[in-house]
């Protein structure tokens, strides 16, 4: 308990200034609906001019941006980045910042075993994460209800979900890099390189029906917002790939960190 | 009953300790048996293996051969998980939580221990003149040695594990440590003291293990290291004499500087007295060497291995 309230409080300030871009990025982009859904016409016309596969990429192909819901779908995708992002660098940080800080030595001196300290950073950083989600979640419809009327709350909540899947896989994606035994004291440009790369695999599979396979690897696809918005649903073979891939890369990081040296 | 040859199990204990980082040794074979109220030196070279030795022991890192206890426990991490409550370990260098106050990273350290040790932080940042209210990373380095010492200190550990404690401590509170120090030996307390500094480990200790090169190359008692039958001789020739060489067993570190020459000396006194003779001497010096000097065979590479201890007898 100790330990894992340490985390949260370390960790809190960090995560706050993340909750006020995020939500700040999200209110921004949903201020500017209500010129839209005034004026669909002119939206839809404009997206006729582009070509289909760039709208493909970008996922507004099958938008009609006069729904509150298919225009915040079209945001949350660059919400997902963002989130993305936070969650890959916790995960990364969250157990390599006491070598980098050199707080270690005092960690390891206390009576507690690898598997403890791996555990409490592992419950803190799962705590930040469902706080994120849930201030977004709160955040979003109160600024749904404030561009909109007659908000499905069931659809943004589902949204939502699929978001807290995404934190979770970049989170362990971002954890086990760290366990990997290397020098380097930051994970920064690795964790941010694999966000990107599977961002722009992910835009490749939307464009290709040849690059589909693709989308396997891009967690940002596997929940495509304006599809879950469509169908209302989440595909079973990404909930398990999901399961497949935190559950792996948890359990790798306990095997490691429990045989893992001090690297001075 | 607690003290020294009560009980006999070691405190600390290793056989054929080794570690490699890849390729590279940090120790190739530590043997060490340190027995409860002893303040034990652990001296050595910076890279000889002193802090890889102790981070070995705390399962900081994993050995790759050999065997260490503590308290006659095997150092797995589960059995030290419940040492470490008996343990007080004071690292080399240490950084700090950001933003933490010197009081808060003290209470958060004593959680993991419990109301008794929280109850000793006044007592010890008071002894140590530490302000409490000030942000760790605004502190001189001494200042932050102290905190070190009083999170090292504060759950009243039974055994202390000190890897180059004195770094940045100024002499006065240097002094005032090793007072602490030497009161909480005599309270029965076990020290293990890593330095590369000799004055140090001379001033505290009671017997010193010497390491060089991931090996330990000696265990004395500090009484039979200063008992040391070396004499140090320094002659002036006179000028324009021949340049000297000497032929006389017994002698050796032999530094001829113009017509100054002084060497270690351990044969008998006639010899020398001949040899002197012989030398068209001025004027000579006959002292006892100081540790620093018989040290420096031990530090030396070449034909160290064969040299025995200046050891009395």
């Amino acid at each position: 308990m100790n330990l894992y309230l340490q985390e949260i409080k370390q960790n809190l300030r960090s995560l706050a200034i993340w909750i006020v871009c995020i939500v700040g990025l999200f209110a921004f982009s949903m201020a500017m609906f209500p010129t839209f859904s005034l004026n669909p016409k002119m939206l839809n016309d404009l997206m006729k001019a582009f070509p289909k596969e760039l709208l493909d990429a970008f996922g507004m192909s099958s938008a009609d941006f006069s729904k509150p819901l298919d225009y915040m779908a079209y945001m949350f995708q660059y919400i997902l980045i963002a989130v993305g992002a936070q969650s890959i660098l916790l995960g990364s940080s969250i157990v390599s910042r006491e070598e980098a800080d050199g707080t270690i030595e005092f960690l390891y001196a206390k009576p507690v075993t690898r598997t403890y300290i791996m555990t409490s950073k592992l419950l803190a950083g799962l705590t930040l994460m469902v706080l994120l989600n849930a201030v977004f979640l709160g955040a979003s419809l109160a600024v749904l209800n404030i561009v909109s009327t007659g908000v499905d709350t069931g659809t943004v909540a589902l949204l939502c979900l699929t978001m807290l899947l995404v934190q979770l896989m970049f989170f362990s994606a971002g954890l086990i890099v760290s366990m990997l035994p290397r020098r380097a004291r930051r994970f920064t440009s690795v964790s941010l390189g694999i966000l990107f790369a599977t961002y722009f695999l992910g835009i490749m599979s939307s464009v290709s029906e040849s690059l589909g396979g693709l989308r396997y690897v891009s967690p940002l696809k596997y929940f495509d917002p304006p599809q879950v918005v469509h169908t209302g649903a989440l595909e079973p073979v990404y909930l398990v790939i999901v399961a497949v891939f935190v559950i792996g890369s948890v359990a790798g990081s306990y095997a490691l960190y429990r045989r893992r040296d001090l690297s001075v | 009953m607690r003290g020294r040859g009560v009980f006999l199990m070691p405190v600390i204990e290793t056989r054929a300790l080794k570690k490699y980082y890849g390729k590279n040794r940090g120790i190739e074979s530590v043997d060490l048996s340190i027995e409860e109220g002893e303040i034990f030196g652990f001296i050595g070279p910076n890279g000889a293996g002193k802090s890889t030795t102790i981070r070995t022991l705390l399962g900081f890192i994993r050995a790759t051969g050999g065997e260490a206890r503590i308290m006659g426990q095997p150092c797995t991490d589960k059995n030290l998980s419940k040492l470490k409550r008996r343990i007080g370990y004071l690292p080399a260098e240490a950084g700090y939580y950001p933003g933490m106050k010197v009081r808060e990273l003290l209470n958060y350290s004593a959680k993991y221990y419990g109301a008794s040790a929280k109850s000793r932080i006044n007592m010890l940042t008071q002894y140590f003149e530490l302000d409490t209210n000030r942000p760790i990373n605004a502190l001189s380095s001494g200042n932050r040695k102290k905190v070190s010492i009083v999170q090292c200190l504060l759950h009243d550990p039974e055994l202390l594990i000190l890897d180059e404690p004195t770094g940045g401590l100024d002499p006065l509170m240097q002094a005032k440590f090793f007072d602490l120090l030497q009161e909480e030996n005599r309270r029965g307390k076990t020290i293990f003291f890593s330095s590369h500094i000799l004055s140090e480990v001379q001033k505290l200790c009671q017997r010193v293990a010497i390491i060089r090169d991931g090996v330990i190359i000696s265990v004395e008692s500090m009484a039979s290291l200063k008992d040391n039958r070396y004499k140090k001789v320094r002659v002036v020739v006179q000028e324009g004499a021949a340049p000297v060489t000497l032929r006389l067993g017994g002698a050796k570190d032999c530094r001829p500087e113009g017509a100054h020459v002084s060497f270690l000396y351990s044969g008998g006194v006639k010899e020398l007295i001949r040899e002197l003779d012989r030398l068209d001497v001025e004027n000579f010096w006959v002292e006892e060497p100081d540790l620093e000097e018989v040290f420096m065979h031990f530090y030396r590479k070449e034909g160290a291995k064969n040299e025995p201890l200046p050891s009395g007898n």
